[in-house]
């Protein structure tokens, strides 16, 4: 646990000292505040457009629930900025150590193969929750406008969070397969956009390969979550997806270890 | 030279698994690609047997062997909580717009299509007999 603990840290802070880090967390911030502004001016619009129907005509075709569908919105959307923000992040995990060289000192140290993946995943989803924060003002923003749910907002991050944590894990496998930084952000990025977009194709049949297929889409999974459902087998299905990530990566490095001995 | 035999096999079988994935199907083509993977594989390993029975004693062979029956292992066991989770939550089909039974809301459900809103206090709906309802709907949609 030690190790574990030492490793994450030390990784939070190479994130802190590397540009990559804040550009990511830069953009990532300034485009969801984007979207949120966006979003709740063009729902206070279609929220104004339905009131005067039902005020002229005694019926609306829909009616706004504002703030929910803001923060459903706006949960999908971070989901597709985190597919593209985190590969960022997770392509030197293991990569930068082998292009370093320190991977020998730490496949030579005392140190488990296990904790070595478990340090550097919670260093970058420890990341990840830095790169939430300042959502948190956003939907302080959202509640003076009138009411708003907070379960929504909850069951939101925890989606956010475990998504973001089954992506982590994925890239760092890819990561741990990777000598080179860009082949590995390839590698996640392709990886980690057919997971999200998988259920678009096997939509378009009704056979059993197909629903099998779309069983492991991401974003079918996060959906749910965005709108405030937190359901049993979402969760299970993305911690799975990190248990899976983790012990693949374990694998890999035990047989780097392997072949240089 | 012989052991790159086993090249075509596992390409044959890597391209029958993605034409499966993309055809969304195990189609004709999918399983000739795969079948035949499969027996050049096995063409491959009869004539490189002696390669292979020396490949499963080194201890390389041994890690590779373990590192696939544990993956498989944990992979069975994650199918099985994923499965268990599954048939314990909903049988609606999913991305259905209303909550799956034996699920947990975090907001009390969603609202039935055509049910006030709650917070918003204005008057029911109904049909107005004033002013034709489809001009003003088409006109709100094109907005």
């Amino acid at each position: 646990m030690r190790h574990i603990l030492t490793i994450a840290r030390r990784e939070i802070e190479s994130y802190f000292v590397s540009p990559i880090a804040y550009s990511v967390l830069t953009i990532f911030t300034f485009v969801s505040g984007l979207f949120f502004s966006n979003m709740i001016v063009y729902y206070i619009r279609q929220a104004v457009v339905a009131d005067q129907q039902l005020e002229r005509l005694g019926r609306s075709e829909f009616q706004l629930d504002v703030p929910t569908v803001v923060l459903q919105q706006f949960f999908q959307n971070e989901a597709f900025l985190l597919m593209f923000a985190l590969p960022l992040l997770t392509m030197g995990l293991i990569t930068d150590e082998r292009r370093k060289g320190t991977l020998e000192l730490l496949l030579t140290s005392p140190i488990r193969a296990t904790e070595l993946a478990v340090g550097k995943f919670a260093g970058a989803f420890g990341f990840l929750v830095v790169m939430a924060l300042p959502l948190v003002p956003m939907f302080y923003f959202l509640a003076q406008g009138g009411d708003w749910e907070p379960g929504v907002v909850a069951s939101g991050l925890l989606g956010l969070l475990l998504l973001g944590a089954a992506q982590i894990a994925l890239g760092l496998f890819i990561s741990s397969l990777c000598e080179n930084i860009l082949v590995s952000a390839i590698g996640t990025y392709g990886l980690l956009i057919t997971l999200q977009f998988i259920d678009t194709t096997a939509s378009a049949t009704r056979s059993m390969w197909a629903e099998f297929l779309a069983y492991f889409s991401l974003y079918m999974r996060h959906v749910n979550l965005t709108r405030g459902l937190v359901s049993a087998d979402d969760v299970v299905f993305f911690l799975s997806l990190v248990i899976l990530g983790l012990f693949l990566t374990q694998r890999t490095i035990e047989a780097i270890r392997f072949k240089r001995t | 030279m012989k052991k790159f035999l086993f090249l075509p096999g596992g390409l044959m079988i890597v391209a029958g698994l993605m034409w499966s994935a993309f055809a969304l199907a195990w189609d004709t083509t999918a399983t000739v690609l795969a079948g035949g993977g499969l027996l050049a594989l096995a063409v491959a390993i009869a004539a490189n047997w002696q390669h292979v029975r020396d490949w499963f004693r080194d201890p390389r062979g041994i890690f590779v062997i373990n590192s696939i029956l544990t993956t498989m292992l944990l992979v069975a066991v994650l199918g099985l909580v994923n499965g268990i989770a599954s048939f314990r939550a909903a049988p609606d089909p999913r991305g259905a717009d209303r909550p799956p039974r034996g699920t947990a809301t975090a907001w009390g459900g969603l609202p039935a299509p055509g049910a006030p809103v709650p917070g918003n206090d204005d008057e029911p709906a109904t049909v107005s007999t004033v002013a034709d309802p489809t001009t003003l709907t088409r006109s709100t949609r094109e907005r």
